[in-house]
Parts: structure tokens; C-alpha cells; sequence
């Protein structure tokens, strides 16, 4: 199954968000609530995407209209355009 | 070691050492450039040596072309920097090409875009865009007792966060200029320079204190990033770390050449010091809000809930 991982080394947690030194590109990155979540999950370990909605399910409001899973799966794809994370998919490979 | 001299004549050139940097002035046939001079850094011993300094300046006219009015230039590492000025510029132009250079060349710190202060070896930290007045306020702390580190830079050390002292004059513009005149008889001040791109300036002798504790690095205990309201009653506020951390990085000169380590530096200035936003009118009431927080006292009127910073707003 395609685990989600992280190789940033550099975050500093503010309250609820937090900024992060990318390592690939020599930028800092502002992320709110809900990308700092994530990041700082997979900072801990890598993650499936079942496991990353259901840390964004029980943080989250649920009456939120776009629902859990497009949420995770928008940030995710944030996340991975600012190469913050990867998966072991092979074109994430690739690109790296 | 050497001492001012009256019409201090600067062709062979002298040293002046700053605490954490030196650089080495010299000027060719420009009147009245070496008692300015020596006005602004009469605390300071000019140096006669040839050691190494991370700056080396010569001020002197530019030439070749007649038509033109007289106009000055100043020349480092044989290229010059900015346009030419008149001639009576003289020490705008040497104070601002000195921190252009000083901004490129002390790599090895964090170099924030700040006004410096300290009470007891323990620093604020004042961060702020142009015309916040972040150089009034420096005076204004200076003039009660605060030694200045630096009106133009806030230097932390990467390793030990601490900061070092940059000990230069304070540069006051228009208004600010009478205001500390007022507060502060007994303070130094030279020339007035009408007509530079910042308006009319003076500058601020640093005083003995400052000048002698200049190679000592202090804690910095606190982040203010001052703003000047006209007309407005003091309001301090509570800033949200994040964009604290924002604004320092914006507000630095090198953080995205040291990387990581401009970061973590960033990171550790943010964890270890409150952030607090102040608005003010009034300098005395600035100032005592500032001396309760450097004495790590809750200040009068803390707005608890925090706010969050837009490029200093």
C-alpha cells in the first residue's frame, strides 16, 4: 500500500501551524492548521492515506462541506508540489 | 592606537572598529568630511594599522567630467557604490555605503533588519521596515540608559544566539532629528544634512557606555517591532509566533543564504523571546513599556490576545 513519508529535518510548531526549511529547494514554507498536521505526522512516521484521514478526521470540523478525504487529498498534493513529502510511487521517485 | 584631530584629514587613512566589524575610511580632499567624522565617532579611538577590516572605503570627487556639478563618490574594493552625491553628503554617504557593505559581508551571523538595544547585557531586539521609527525609538532607549548595540542591525550568533554589538551612530531623519534634541540635551549629534533621499539627517554619536561594552555579545530577552502612530495611544500586543517568524526572516538581510542554519537560528530567536508589537506616539511611554519588558515584567496594557504580523504592519 503507498505510504507517505517525509525527509524534512527543520520545523518549527507554532500553536496550531508551523513553518518548515525544505531541504530540496532552500525555501521556508508557512503551513497552516491542517498541512501541519499532516507534515508533522509523517514527520514522525511514514503514513498511508487511510491513516492521514483518519488524523485529519478526528482534528478537524466535520461539518466541513468538502469532506475529510478531499481535504487530505488537497493538501497532500500540496505538500507534494512543494516536495515537502513523497510516496513510494514511482514518478515520486523519479522526481526525486 | 591614535586620536582625533581637529580638521581631521583622512588621505592616509584610519581605522574605526565598530566591535564586531572594522572598517577603514579614507578620503581624498573633501572638506569638512573628517570633523563630521570625528564628531560622530568621538567616543571611538581611530585606529592607525593595517590589520584586517571587513570593510575599506575611500570617499573622493569624481572626475572627468567638467560639465557636470562637483559630486563625491564612494569607492570600494575599487568599484564604486551608489550614484554620486553632492559633496557636502559626505557622511550619509559613507554611513550608508558602510551598512550596504556590512550587510553583504557578515555572512557568518544572522543579520536582521533591527534596531539593538540593551539593559544589563539583556537585549531587545527591535525589527522594522523604513519610517517605523525604529531609529528614534533606539535613541530614545539610548538616551535612558540602554547601550546601544546597533540602529541598523540586529547581529545573532548562529551558534549561541547570542547578540553582538555593531557600534555606529544613530541615523535620525526630519522630525526625529528635534524630538531627540529635546529629549536629550546632553546627546551628541552631527551635522544636519538637508536634501538626501531620506530628507534631512543627523546623526547620533554612540555614548562611552556603548562604545567601550562595544566587543561584548548580550542575551536578547525580547522581539518589539515598533510602529509610529501619530497621535495614537500606546498599544502592545502579543504576536503569534509564526508570523514572528515571518517577519524576522523577511526582515533579514541573509536568511536565504544561510539555509538551514538562518532557520534554525530564526527558530530559536522565536521560542526563546516573547514577540510583541507596539504602537506608540509618545517616546517616554514607548520607553518605559520597553524597560518592563527588558526587566522580563508584564507590560502595562498587554493586549493578551495575540496578532498576527503582515510584513510589519
Amino acid at each position: 500500500m503507498e505510504r507517505f513519508r517525509t525527509q524534512v529535518y527543520d520545523v518549527f510548531a507554532a500553536d496550531h501551524d508551523g513553518l518548515v526549511f525544505n531541504p530540496q529547494t532552500g525555501e521556508t514554507h508557512y503551513l497552516p492548521p491542517a498541512s501541519w498536521l499532516i507534515l508533522e505526522s509523517l514527520h514522525r512516521s511514514p503514513r498511508t492515506f487511510g491513516e492521514i484521514v483518519a488524523i485529519l478526521r478526528a482534528a478537524l470540523d466535520p461539518s466541513d462541506g468538502e469532506g475529510v478525504e478531499g481535504l487530505a487529498k488537497r493538501y497532500l498534493d500540496e505538500l507534494r508540489n512543494l516536495w515537502l513529502i513523497t510516496t513510494d510511487d514511482a514518478s515520486d521517485v523519479e522526481r526525486r | 592606537m591614535t586620536a582625533w584631530g581637529a580638521g581631521q584629514h583622512l588621505d592616509r587613512g584610519v581605522v574605526l572598529d565598530f566591535g564586531t566589524a572594522r572598517a577603514r575610511v579614507s578620503s581624498l580632499g573633501i572638506a569638512s568630511f573628517g570633523s563630521a567624522l570625528a564628531r560622530v565617532y568621538g567616543e571611538f579611538e581611530p585606529i592607525d594599522d593595517d590589520g584586517i577590516c571587513e570593510v575599506s572605503v575611500l570617499l573622493r570627487p569624481v572626475t572627468g567630467n567638467w560639465l557636470k556639478k562637483p559630486e563625491i563618490e564612494l569607492v570600494s574594493d575599487g568599484a564604486r557604490l551608489f550614484d554620486a552625491f553632492a559633496p557636502r553628503l559626505h557622511l550619509p554617504l559613507f554611513e550608508w555605503g558602510v551598512n550596504f557593505l556590512l550587510a553583504q559581508r557578515l555572512l557568518h551571523l544572522l543579520l536582521l533588519h533591527a534596531g539593538s538595544v540593551a539593559l544589563d547585557d539583556r537585549a531587545i531586539v527591535m525589527p522594522a521596515l523604513p519610517g517605523s521609527g525604529k531609529s528614534t525609538l533606539t535613541a530614545a532607549l539610548a538616551c535612558r540608559g540602554f547601550r546601544l548595540l546597533s540602529d541598523e542591525f540586529g547581529l545573532v550568533n548562529l551558534n549561541s544566539g547570542m547578540l553582538h554589538p555593531l557600534v555606529r551612530p544613530i541615523c535620525l531623519k526630519n522630525e526625529s532629528i528635534e524630538v531627540i534634541r529635546r529629549l536629550w540635551p546632553s546627546a551628541v549629534l552631527g551635522p544636519e544634512f538637508a536634501g538626501t533621499r531620506k530628507g534631512t539627517v543627523a546623526h547620533v554619536a554612540p555614548n562611552a557606555q556603548s562604545v567601550s561594552c562595544r566587543y561584548r555579545p548580550a542575551k536578547p530577552v525580547a522581539i518589539v517591532f515598533p510602529r509610529y502612530r501619530r497621535g495614537a495611544s500606546l498599544v502592545v500586543e502579543r504576536v503569534t509566533r509564526a508570523s514572528a517568524f515571518n517577519s524576522l526572516a523577511v526582515n533579514s538581510f541573509n536568511y536565504t543564504f544561510l539555509g538551514p542554519l538562518g532557520f534554525r537560528c530564526v527558530a530559536r530567536l522565536v521560542e526563546q523571546c516573547p514577540v510583541y508589537r507596539l504602537s506608540y506616539d509618545r517616546l517616554d511611554e514607548a520607553v518605559a513599556c520597553l524597560q518592563e519588558i527588558v526587566a522580563d515584567r508584564r507590560p502595562s496594557g498587554l493586549l493578551e490576545s495575540p496578532v498576527e504580523l503582515l510584513h510589519n504592519a
